[in-house]
């Protein structure tokens, strides 16, 4: 019994020391090596990079449910992979450390050309920056067939009577839904129309909803036009992405509103499925507002967050200084030299491992907008790319966000399938934030 | 059947300092099987309560505890206009799954009697257990597949005629909780008619033979002599489908949307949402709690209702 206690001691401790010896502990979530081979390979070209030694702790599922567990239990990292979903909590729990002060003296993380105020923007609250982004994020819009536009020698539509009379035109041609979403999220582009923005506005310091507004009434009422005549798809209330992306790629729908880095996703499986396929897919902007404005909305972004009880916070930066250059550039993309790529007479070849992973070990696009990727851009994303960049903003999403969404949602998709006007939605909504305290 | 009593009793007069030796020693085996049933308990959910009970008056985060808040969270939870939503909808769907999860089965458990042919027998067996051999992932996916606006049965629907439009069995908030008992039940049903089975099957024969002398039909047999005997079995089911109803979880986490989900968020998966999605274990600890505090309420109240009939 002794030599068994001892022995379970002696193997704590030794695995404890490896631990506590790492330089540096890392949760990471989407970054990081396919497999547990390719990982541990992925862990040493970072060591190799860094001249650190490096715990990279990637778990299998339930990232938010780990990352919880993880730190409710007292385990300390240097640095965490989330999103700026969860920014608020962390926040307002004080559980992650500003960063204002490690990113001043780093030559890299400070260069605005690697990573744009912009992106800094999303993760600060009150002139404090929380995090690090992980990738360029872009953001959503609608994405349509540009192939069916061109055969019903339509242009790309830029009002809401446009998109309909489109929509309407593909479902008559191809039998198809003229749109699918996914979310609330979804329908910024169109909300433009009226000049409405997601998420929270702060009027004479007052917090109100736009969605909620008067002025988003005619657009639930367009929607549940859509849904009358059969050309919005009618699992829009509980459709995932994969649900839109399996309709999208199978000519069920003309549209779908997702993210500009799709664009180019879309485009490329259909040409690997058949090289002479017409497929064609398009990133357009959102309806133009009465004042001419396109509202669209910026995606959240996946950062890194040092925690507040971090042992080694320099060592976290370190590491943000390495994924933020070249090396790191093209490991968060290509992946790892001799598994997922070969350089050949200084050209980047792809192995049958590394076309398999589609350019992505984390960070398919970087935040840098000087670098670029040795294979390029997938057809269709840099024209996306750049709408999201010229038109689309952050919304303000308090953390009381979550319950506001729900009111919102509820009402709203009563509305866009024609159970209530738009009218008597918003209305509904504005009665039930305002009982919830959630508007001033 | 006689030792454990007596086991017991030489326990307690241990206890009150009246040890008799001999009979500890005498019972010592029982004492040393039990003890690992004693630490399971101790360590996996006597501790985790206590725990839970003491987070749930702490403010506690990611980072833990950072305070005595007393009962600060329960009335923060009590002051949510979502909670008492969240109350009526355990209570409503814990009904729907109790009363269906716990009448329903006694029919193909009759049935299961009933049917003389083995091979047809086993096959109706397995059939109706097979659900229960699911996860919940895969038992939502096949409904959605079915049910979905451009599912089999929709299809079938429109082109017979009878409908305009798919019907959003999963999309409309007036089917939305009937979805998850109807869901739950078929689920659960093969389970519970095992149970119902087993206990038929242990009825006196005498019985029936009797009641045939009698002349009885099979109706008078089943209604007069099987429900009957039925009902100790009964009265554990019931605790056991309702104990179970009130922990609905997966069925409401994986149907849940956007329009629907004020319907079906059930108090388990209000913890959750507090607990994981938005780190605040305080809050989430304070809703196990009171869903804890529910259910051995109304196991007490189950037990005193039944205990006598």
């Amino acid at each position: 019994m002794k030599k068994t206690v001892l022995a379970l001691l002696t193997a704590t401790m030794a695995f404890s020391s490896v631990t506590m010896a790492s330089d540096v502990k890392i949760m990471t979530k989407v970054s990081g090596g396919k497999t547990a081979g390719e990982h541990k390979a992925f862990v040493q070209v970072i060591e190799k990079n860094t001249g650190m030694d490096v715990s990279m702790v990637k778990p299998g599922g339930s990232y938010d449910q780990v990352v919880l567990t993880t730190l409710a239990s007292g385990e300390k990292y240097d640095l965490i992979y989330s999103t700026s979903k969860q920014l608020e909590y962390f926040i307002k729990q004080k559980a992650i450390m500003p960063m204002n002060d490690l990113i001043a003296k780093s030559p890299i993380l400070s260069d605005r050309n690697r990573i744009s105020q912009e992106e800094l923007d999303v993760i600060s609250r009150d002139g404090k920056i929380y995090g690090i982004p992980n990738k360029f994020e872009g953001g959503t819009m609608p994405v349509v067939r540009a192939d069916w536009l061109e055969e019903l020698g339509m242009k790309d539509p830029a009002t809401l009577d446009q998109w309909y009379n489109f929509f309407k035109a593909a479902k008559t041609k191809y039998g198809a839904y003229g749109i699918s979403t996914k979310g609330l999220y979804d329908i910024q582009p169109f909300m433009s129309a009226v000049g409405v923005k997601a998420g929270y506005v702060m009027i004479d310091g007052k917090r109100t909803v736009p969605y909620a507004t008067d002025a988003a009434a005619p657009v639930y009422d367009w929607f549940a036009k859509l849904y009358k005549e059969g050309l919005l798809d009618p699992n829009f209330a509980s459709n995932s992405s994969s649900d839109m992306t399996k309709l999208f790629l199978s000519d069920q729908t003309a549209t779908v509103t997702y993210w500009d880095a799709f664009v180019g996703l879309y485009n490329n499986i259909r040409t690997n499925q058949d090289p002479k396929t017409t497929f064609r897919a398009k990133g357009l902007a959102g309806v133009p507002g009465p004042d001419g404005k396109i509202m669209m909305r910026r995606g959240d972004s996946s950062i890194w967050v040092i925690p507040a009880n971090a042992r080694k916070p320099e060592n976290a930066i370190k590491f943000l200084e390495f994924w933020h250059s070249e090396p790191g550039y093209l490991l968060g993309t290509l992946g790892i030299e001799g598994i997922d790529y070969n350089v050949v007479d200084g050209k980047y070849v792809l192995t049958e491992t590394g076309k398999e992973h589609g350019l992505d070990h984390g960070a398919p696009r970087v935040t840098s907008r000087n670098w670029v990727n040795p294979f390029g851009s997938l057809p269709g994303v840099d024209e996306a790319e750049a709408i999201v960049l010229k038109h689309a903003s952050l919304e303000v999403l308090p953390a009381e966000w979550s319950k506001t969404k729900k009111i919102l949602q509820k009402y709203a998709y009563r509305a866009m399938l024609g159970k209530v006007t738009g009218a008597e939605a918003v209305k509904a909504m504005r009665k039930d934030l305002a009982k919830s305290k959630l508007i001033d | 059947m006689v030792l454990l009593p007596d086991a017991i009793t030489s326990f307690v007069s241990f206890r009150k300092g009246s040890m008799d030796t001999r009979l500890l020693k005498k019972y010592a085996p029982l004492y040393v099987l039990i003890t690992p049933i004693i630490i399971y308990f101790c360590v996996f959910i006597f501790y985790p309560l206590s725990q839970a009970f003491y987070i749930s008056i702490q403010e506690f985060g990611l980072l833990g505890s950072s305070g005595f808040v007393g009962l600060d969270n329960y009335y923060t939870i009590f002051d949510d206009s979502d909670f008492l939503q969240v109350i009526e909808n355990t209570i409503v769907l814990s009904l729907g799954i109790t009363f269906f999860g716990f009448t329903l089965p006694i029919i193909p458990a009759i049935a299961l009697v009933e049917i003389t042919q083995m091979a047809a027998k086993r096959w109706f067996q397995t059939l109706i257990y097979l659900p229960n051999l699911f996860s919940w992932v895969i038992i939502i996916g096949i409904w959605m597949t079915f049910l979905s606006p451009a599912g089999s049965l929709n299809s079938v629907l429109i082109s017979l005629g009878i409908i305009d439009a798919p019907i959003l069995f999963f999309a409309n908030e007036d089917y939305a909780r009937g979805m998850i008992v109807f869901q739950t039940v078929w689920k659960d049903i093969g389970y519970t008619t095992v149970i119902y089975f087993s206990a038929i099957l242990s009825i006196n024969t005498d019985l029936y033979e009797a009641a045939e002398m009698d002349g009885a039909t099979v109706w008078q047999k089943i209604w007069n002599i099987t429900i009957p005997q039925l009902y100790p079995t009964m009265k554990i089911v019931f605790l056991i489908t309702l104990l179970g109803s009130l922990r609905t979880f997966d069925s409401a986490y994986l149907m849940s949307n956007g329009l629907i989900s004020h319907k079906i968020t059930t108090l388990a998966l209000y913890v959750y949402e507090q607990g994981i999605l938005e780190f605040d274990l305080g809050i989430a600890n304070a809703a196990g709690v009171i869903l804890l505090i529910i259910a051995i309420s109304l196991a007490l109240a189950v037990q005193k209702i039944t205990r006598n009939k």
